[in-house]
């Protein structure tokens, strides 16, 4: 259940104060009568230690994890992959927050989550007055491959290098370029485009 | 609109986008009062559990659905090894209830359907429907693709209930207009479908499983899938849905509780008609469908309910004429997209100022 205030520490008890709150009377989170708050006080410093991490890594990798898989999935899916994929870093922080290539790590956690889903990439997006981009480039952008629909949206959209984009898709720079490369041609051939201008 | 590819990429990614912040993800596991995992107790998950259920039998069943479906709240529930979670039956009465409530008087739908037989698509539809209190308006187009030395067909038509009176706009023997018809009978055969009659699916037998949130006409909503369909009762509405069993039903629920969006996907078995070891039964099967479609385009109905009468009325009559039989059976299957905008906002439907008066139907 989300915190009115957005702030979950508060709300969930794993602010330290709040933590004790939940505990058991007289006892400290060790289950042992609760003699000094010493441990206690180590115990909760750990956990809004541990909290500002996970915090920090969300506020960084999720742009890059949302957009991937937005773009691998669609506006959906991608989404829900995403919110499994750092639930599963929430959940396993503990031994995740080592792992080198985390983002690329939860990209495929986000991946084998949406396997289930054999259902079409759809971008839909809210309608607007502004028609800030072609009708049809949602559905052009559908019928690319995943692969070739990543690296289009991710290095040609977002300006990510192709070694960022195969450190996160966990192929080699050159495949990706391979992608793009075909990905935009394929792309410009669906609008009826012949370059950018 | 910016002349640049790239841009009008990242603008589309970045409009469509749902962002995933670390607390929407601790707010949704169970995990997040002894984060990290070191910290689990099973003492404390067990004290939110009672609480949780506490607050559920305390017939608090609104302030619940409120704060599960809530606007922006709640992204899919994560973890590999964890059941869906499945709403009450208390939750899902306040979701029938408020949604009942928000669309009782006025409002917009947009209905999108598709239709296959033996996995080749037979038509498309799409309906846009008003209605404010007892006046409707339905305008709708129906596509058919092209089948059997037939062209694709586009046909649209409006219906109308203004005052207690009905009207259609359609293409006529005489050309396109507004036609009033005064029969007594009239405003009960204009057949204007009622997608609120989808919203009766929703039976807890049917066990919705909440899955994550997405926009809808820049609303958060969040998404529930029935696990059990045969746990859902039989819809008999041939206005809006054509006859057969339900397989798959989701609905999207916005934070009050209301329904935004159903998409339902039907299947039902169809008797196919043909002239098996019949000399010249390419023609006479074309014969039989013009027939059909004239019969459609006489009484100028929805092609769901035409059928239906068709199937009734004519069938037989035409079976016999052209030595028809049944030769196999397949499966038809319909998945309907249900969009419920202007919620409870009036809408103006009025009588159109000129319309040519008819008595009777066709």
């Amino acid at each position: 259940m989300r915190a009115a205030s957005g702030n979950i520490r508060t709300a969930d008890g794993i602010k330290p104060t709040a933590a004790d709150d939940a505990a058991p009377a007289g006892h400290a989170d060790n289950g042992q009568p609760n003699a000094g708050r010493t441990n206690g006080d180590c115990a909760d410093e750990d956990r809004a230690s541990a909290w500002a991490d996970f915090e920090a890594f969300v506020k960084d990798v999720e742009p890059r994890l949302s957009r991937a898989l937005a773009a691998a999935y669609g506006f959906e899916d991608g989404r829900d992959a995403t919110a499994e994929a750092l639930a599963y870093a929430f959940e396993h922080w503990d031994r995740l927050q080592h792992i080198a290539n985390l983002p690329g790590y939860l990209f495929r956690v986000g991946q084998s989550r949406s396997r289930r889903r054999r259902q079409p990439v759809v971008f839909a997006v809210p309608e607007s007055t502004d028609h800030p981009f072609e009708p049809g480039l949602p559905a052009a952008l559908g019928s690319l491959t995943q692969r070739q629909r990543l690296a289009v949206v991710l290095v040609y959209g977002y300006g990510y290098t192709l070694r960022e984009v195969a450190e996160l898709t966990g192929t080699r720079p050159t495949t990706v370029q391979n992608h793009l490369a075909r990905g935009l041609a394929r792309l410009r051939a669906r609008m009826g485009v012949s370059d950018d201008s | 609109m910016t002349a640049d590819l790239k841009d009008q990429i990242h603008i589309l990614m970045e409009r469509g986008i749902n962002r995933v912040s670390a607390a929407d993800v601790a707010a949704q596991s169970p995990a997040a009062s002894a984060f990290p995992a070191r910290y689990l107790r099973p003492a404390l998950r067990s004290r939110r559990a009672v609480t949780i259920a506490a607050v559920a039998t305390a017939a608090c069943a609104v302030a619940l659905v409120a704060a599960e479906l809530g606007a922006g709240a709640s992204p899919a529930r994560p973890g590999p090894a964890r059941a869906p979670v499945v709403l009450t039956a208390a939750m899902l009465r306040q979701v029938t209830s408020a949604s009942r409530l928000a669309l009782a008087h006025a409002g917009r739908a947009v209905v999108n359907s598709r239709e296959t037989l033996g996995g080749v698509l037979q038509q498309t539809g799409s309906d846009n429907i008003t209605f404010d209190g007892r006046n409707w308006n339905d305008s709708f187009t129906v596509v058919t693709p092209p089948e059997a030395g037939q062209p694709a067909s586009r046909e649209s038509a409006i219906n109308r209930v203004a005052g207690g009176q009905a009207y259609d706009y359609f293409v006529a023997a005489d050309g396109l207009a507004w036609y009033h018809e005064t029969g007594p009978d009239a405003v009960a055969n204009l057949a204007i479908p009622d997608p609120r009659v989808l919203l009766r699916e929703l039976a807890p037998a049917a066990r919705f499983a909440k899955g994550g949130t997405s926009v809808l006409d820049g609303v958060r909503v969040t998404r529930l899938t029935a696990t059990n369909t045969s746990g859902l009762p039989t819809l008999n509405s041939p206005d809006i849905w054509p006859a057969g069993t339900i397989r798959a039903l989701t609905i999207w629920v916005d934070g009050r509780g209301v329904v935004r969006q159903v998409m339902v996907t039907g299947r039902q078995e169809v008797k196919v008609v043909g002239f098996p070891g019949n000399p010249g039964a390419q023609q006479r099967l074309r014969q039989f469908m013009a027939a059909v479609r004239n019969l459609e385009k006489k009484d100028h109905l929805r092609p769901a309910l035409a059928m239906e009468r068709v199937k009734f009325t004519v069938l037989g009559r035409e079976l016999r004429r052209h030595h028809l039989e049944i030769v196999r059976s397949e499966a038809s299957v319909t998945t309907m997209t249900i969009r419920f905008t202007s919620i409870g906002q009036p809408q103006v439907i009025k009588a159109p100022a000129h319309a040519i008066k008819v008595y009777g139907r066709g």
